[in-house]
């Protein structure tokens, strides 16, 4: 494995470890982070958190990593949706200029 | 894109899901037995539904199950194996001194309806109620059917457990009540459905390639009982935690290979791939090593076409994008859908 594909695997492995530990020790979503797969829909038919635990989600991530993670301004948490895609929109957000 | 899909994409599609089997359980001791077999923990009140598994000892997935609590009794959607099957293997592990009969539902069937304006169709005929159904929840039609809202497409859905002839009946009337709302209505084919599941990493059942791998490599990690026991359980937690791991890619051609190669080292292989329906290239799903498992992994390869690890899912559902207090499929150009 090259070494610019092992820091990017470092780099999100480290950013899921915070998500789990919000989602289990917090949101207390499952008392194990293997039963929150990174592709697993958080919301709906998945683990089915609502719309007060999207909040309080929103509020930890931020403060965890000092980022916005969703535009006040759009109606869709899109970014939201799986661990995977609150990890990419965490790069995202700390990537910007 | 085949019309069954563009339906389910933009307004709503119909589906005959006659591969699902209906299976009842009732009885006094029908929750102990359910909840010694199936994977998930069964929290579940009158007008409930959960996603479970029936797993084989090696955690290797038999049956994708959706239990209904209705009252006393338990209706199993079964998909992946014959309802006698999972009747046989219910029948097997019930006590013998336990009060529980099971049976397959020979004369039930499956309807689905999908789709961004589904509700729409589906509030036309049954009333503006539905839109407060929430999800994994069930209520029984005037007519009959139990119509569960769960949703399996990336859009808003709902299935309907009903007789064939009340199938019939259900299906012309949505299709009258679609005509009436102006939501054009489709009629989505299995291979429609099997398309929304990869391109949102829903577990397909059905799907090839899959099949050694077990519950938690497959990302159901979330349908297994932290604590409980069951067959196939302790396997497919163990592969959760530290299995191979079910990714989605993206591809620029199509594929004459399956074996996935970082550089010369084989991490993994392909299990489904397709042309992209909205837009160029490939879409697909692999199983990889646990360590590569990761979107945005661009060093890969099939024969000689790359692939690109991306985060699900591959397209942007309209469905999050529309909300039934306040749209509808006539007022869509306002909404803004991407």
């Amino acid at each position: 494995m090259d070494a610019v594909t092992a820091a990017w695997i470092t780099r999100r492995t480290a950013i899921a470890d915070t998500i789990l530990r919000i989602l289990v020790d917090d949101l207390q979503v499952r008392p194990d982070p293997a039963g929150i797969p990174p592709d697993a829909a958080l919301f709906g038919t998945g683990l089915q958190l609502d719309s007060l635990d999207s909040l309080e989600l929103v509020v930890l991530v931020e403060s965890a990593f000092d980022i916005e993670l969703v535009d006040r301004d759009d109606p869709v948490p899109v970014a939201l949706r799986t661990v995977n895609t609150i990890i990419d929109r965490v790069i995202t957000a700390q990537d910007a200029p | 894109m085949s019309a069954g899909l563009h339906a389910i994409r933009n307004s709503a599609a119909l589906s005959r899901q006659g591969e699902t089997a209906v299976v009842r359980v009732t009885g006094e001791h029908a929750w102990d037995l359910l909840d010694r077999e199936l994977t998930c923990d069964l929290y579940l009140r009158d007008g409930q539904a959960r996603s479970a598994l029936l797993l084989h000892e090696d955690g290797r997935v038999q049956a994708d199950v959706t239990v209904l609590c209705a009252d006393e009794t338990f209706w199993l959607l079964v998909d992946g194996a014959p309802g006698a099957g999972v009747s046989a293997r219910l029948t097997a592990a019930r006590g013998a001194d336990e009060d529980v009969t099971v049976s397959v539902e020979e004369g039930l069937t499956v309807v689905g309806l999908d789709g961004p304006f589904a509700w729409e169709v589906l509030a036309a005929l049954e009333g503006r109620g539905v839109i407060g159904l929430p999800l994994m929840s069930f209520f029984t039609m005037d007519r009959g059917p139990l119509c569960l809202r769960d949703g399996r497409h990336g859009e808003f859905g709902y299935r309907f457990v009903l007789s064939a002839s009340e199938a019939d009946d259900l299906l012309r009337a949505l299709s009258e009540r679609a005509n009436s709302v102006g939501v054009p209505l489709g009629l989505a084919t299995a291979r429609d459905r099997a398309t929304c599941m990869l391109e949102n990493h829903v577990f397909c059942v059905g799907r090839e390639g899959q099949s050694d791998l077990d519950a938690g490599e497959l990302q159901l990690g979330w349908r297994l009982s932290a604590d409980k026991d069951a067959p196939g359980l302790a396997a497919a937690r163990r592969g959760a935690a530290a299995g191979r791991r079910t990714v989605t890619f993206r591809a620029d051609e199509d594929l004459a290979d399956t074996v996935v190669q970082l550089g010369d080292v084989v991490v993994g292989s392909v299990l489904a791939w397709e042309r992209c329906s909205h837009g160029p290239g490939i879409v697909g799903l692999a199983a990889l090593t646990r360590e590569l498992a990761h979107p945005g992994i661009g060093a890969l390869s099939a024969g000689d076409v790359s692939l690109r690890t991306v985060s699900p899912p591959l397209i942007a559902n309209r469905s999050l994008y529309v909300n039934p207090q306040h749209h509808r499929y006539v007022d869509r150009d306002a909404i803004g859908l991407p």
